[in-house]
């Protein structure tokens, strides 16, 4: 019983990545002998004694014989129990796509900085990738130690102060929660040092999950068989629906209550509904739209004829700039921010069908307008607007209200607010309707029929 | 969660996305009666449940497996739809050397895929397998000759595949990329998955080659020794190993003090540095 925990190993070309791993793979004893054999027979074939690590990684002959990366390699080793699966990434500005898009998978990102080269522009580059992709933790490492021996064969602390210094006035601008270890490859210097805050990142990783409750279902088809339908989706989160518990349909807004679940991802509801594929069953508020802002990354020129994929979901874009997209039709998903693995879409041409690009969804949803989005979903922007739906009959039951990001919105101090959700709870518990106040991070409590959510 | 689990679900999300949102009658699933292919249709299995597979299945047949195998497969045909293709020419592997894989197994899928007008194959391939195979992606594009390039592949974010091909490509699907051999046992002890008798140690005649290697025999010749093939393919290529593992409990205690790769038993791979990247950049699944 392992758990699976991914991470990427980035950073400018030549600082040593494939190396690093090479070395992780060599100390967690899971390079065997005939694979040894084979990279010490090409490293003397190149001329050099000591084997070459990278050629653990370097799997293409073009790769090995320029001795450089190109392709993401995927390697896995177990410690303890946890296993370790790599996705070695290239360095070079040309292959910059391939990082991008395994960054967009992980949460961890082991950032690799030669101690004499110091900070290069791809070492920034990719930084700031791990920042559009969300990557929470980040373990740098200055290579190549064994360099810079002084006399009493350890690394120049000076130069290393010096070093370490430039990286954290640099990672000043970004969010990331951070470590920087000196380390050798070569030497095997401080490399038990990686390998244990790897395995402490992956335990506060493996918390958190144990801790989050969150279910996200894309619904991928639905087939009738037996008087029964049969929804087939992909649990983006891990976390199998839960029998007999109500979830939240998008886009249709309806709760529906899930009766069974024989294999993973099969499931059946008890309500008698239109449900295909594209559609969403969650206990989270998604935001259901097809005005999205977002940031993107492009891998080849964008054309007209442009699909999104997000979720289940293949949209047509109608239109797209740098930051604004609109679709032919509402995607769910979630700000890149609030749930990264809803966070994100991939552009395909329709032409070629090659992916051309990849987008992360930063919609604000502060300055989303007041206007009815989806259905029976509602945004309401300011107190004016909520006095106006006071005033109105509610026929819809249950009725979602989203209200992100309270002091943001209504820019003045939370007390403010409390009377008119006090009013509203009111009207509403009057009309037999249960209220529940939550934060927007917060998941949705089960979903009663009569309850009414004010976020 | 559970790594098997995890590892299960992003193979069965990956199985739907392309049978779903592509036409079944263009698709087919490679089976080669190895371990891997047995974890890969019970995966089927499980991700169309309770529907029968809505896709066929393909042997390449060479002629030269293992008796057991052939009788595995006839077992297993009563339950899949299992189309068996074999090339016309009849080599031999002892004589005709390296050019024996290629016509007999990778011009022979190229032929199969083009006669039954196949778009989309799955292998059960893995990534831990070759240092090639750890550059592949789970969704692959092939050229219009069945051909693998590693540069014009799709930049690929798990779990959001590119699941479309052009006219003049077609796309190999690997479920199966971020198993180990260890999780394919693991797997089939948890399941209850049945394999091929051979993988399990028994006394069987081998003969001894000069680099080492254990090879079966026919006609009981050669020496009697208790060994079992940790992989599977034509009788004369693939190497036995001296072994006691009689359960998969035994085989993945083995597996897990092992010094070497699965692929030290098979011979073809050894030709050259790079012979499975040549053999996958011609079309070799």
């Amino acid at each position: 019983m392992k758990n699976i925990f991914k991470f990427i190993c980035c950073g400018n070309v030549d600082d040593g990545k494939s190396t690093l791993i090479g070395r992780l793979l060599l100390d967690s004893n899971s390079i065997k002998q005939d694979q040894l054999n084979e990279i010490n027979t090409i490293s003397l074939k190149n001329g050099n004694h000591q084997p070459q690590l990278s050629l653990l990684l370097d799997g293409l002959a073009e790769e090995r014989n320029q001795q450089i990366t190109i392709d993401i390699a995927h390697r896995y080793f177990n410690y303890n129990n946890i296993r370790f699966h790599i996705l070695d990434c290239p360095g070079h500005k040309q292959y910059i796509q391939n990082m991008a898009i395994a960054a967009a998978t992980t949460n961890t990102a082991l950032m690799v900085i030669d101690c004499l080269k110091g900070i290069q522009e791809q070492t920034i580059q990719h930084l700031k990738i791990c920042a559009l992709f969300h990557i929470k933790y980040l373990c740098i490492c200055i290579t190549k130690c064994d360099l810079i021996l002084t006399s009493n064969n350890q690394p120049d602390e000076e130069h290393l102060n010096k070093l370490k210094q430039d990286i954290s006035n640099l990672l000043k601008h970004y969010p990331f929660d951070y470590t920087i270890i000196p380390v050798s490859a070569y030497t095997g210097y401080n490399m038990p040092h990686i390998l244990n805050q790897l395995y402490r990142y992956a335990e506060k990783e493996h918390c958190e999950e144990t801790r989050n409750t969150t279910v996200i279902m894309h619904i991928q088809g639905v087939k009738f068989y037996q008087n029964q339908r049969w929804c087939y989706g992909k649990n983006l989160m891990r976390k199998q629906p839960v029998l007999n518990n109500k979830y939240m349909l998008y886009p249709n807004n309806i709760p529906v209550t899930i009766t069974h679940n024989p294999v993973y991802g099969c499931i059946q509801l008890k309500e008698d509904i239109d449900i295909s594929a594209g559609s969403c069953i969650t206990n989270t508020l998604p935001i259901v739209s097809n005005h999205i802002q977002h940031q993107s990354i492009w891998f080849d020129t964008p054309t007209n004829e442009l699909l999104l994929r997000h979720g289940t979901k293949f949209a047509h874009v109608v239109q797209i700039n740098d930051n604004y997209l609109e679709l032919d039709e509402p995607i769910i998903f979630h700000n890149i921010n609030e749930i990264k693995e809803n966070g994100f879409g991939i552009f395909i041409d329709q032409k070629t069908k090659k992916t051309v690009g990849c987008c992360t969804f930063i919609q604000n949803t502060a300055t989303t307008h007041f206007q009815q989005i989806h259905g029976k979903t509602y945004w309401i922007k300011n107190t004016q607007q909520m006095s106006i739906w006071l005033n109105k009959n509610f026929i819809f039951n249950p009725i979602v209200f989203k209200l992100t990001d309270l002091k943001h919105i209504f820019k003045s101090s939370e007390t403010e607010i409390i009377p008119q959700i006090k009013q509203l709870t009111d009207i509403l518990n009057k009309q037999g309707k249960n209220v529940i106040i939550c934060n927007t991070k917060d998941l949705i409590p089960p979903i009663n029929d009569n309850d009414f959510i004010l976020i | 969660m559970d790594h098997l689990k995890q590892l299960e679900n992003e193979a069965i999300d990956l199985i739907r996305d392309i049978c779903f949102f592509n036409d079944c009658s263009k698709i087919v699933v490679l089976y080669s009666m190895g371990k891997d292919s047995s974890v890969l249709l019970h995966l089927f299995k499980k991700a169309f449940y309770p529907f029968s597979i809505p896709v066929k299945f393909l042997h390449i047949d060479t002629g030269w497996k293992f008796k057991e195998m052939y009788q595995f497969r006839d077992k297993i045909s009563q339950d899949i739809n299992l189309l068996i293709y074999k090339h016309p020419e009849k080599l031999n592997p002892f004589t005709d050397g390296s050019r024996y894989t290629d016509i007999m197994k990778t011009e022979a899928l190229k032929q199969a895929l083009n006669l039954y007008n196949i778009k989309i194959a799955f292998g059960g391939a893995r990534r831990d397998e070759e240092k090639c195979r750890s550059k592949e992606r789970m969704v692959s594009i092939r050229d219009s000759y069945q051909k693998w390039n590693p540069r014009t592949q799709n930049p690929e974010i798990p779990p959001l595949y590119n699941t479309f091909y052009s006219n003049d490509t077609g796309l190999r699907i690997f479920p199966l990329s971020n198993w180990t051999e260890v999780d394919i046992w693991e797997y089939i002890r948890q399941e209850n998955i049945s394999v091929v008798s051979l993988y399990f140690a028994k006394p069987r005649y081998v003969k001894h080659l000069q680099n080492g290697q254990y090879i079966a025999t026919e006609n009981q010749s050669g020496e009697l020794k208790t060994v079992r093939f940790r992989t599977l393919g034509c009788y004369p290529l693939t190497g036995a190993i001296l072994s006691e593992a009689q359960t998969t409990d035994e085989i993945i205690q083995e597996l897990k003090e092992t010094r070497y790769t699965e692929r030290i038993t098979r011979l073809i791979d050894y030709d050259t540095d790079a012979s499975m990247e040549k053999k996958k950049r011609n079309g070799y699944f």
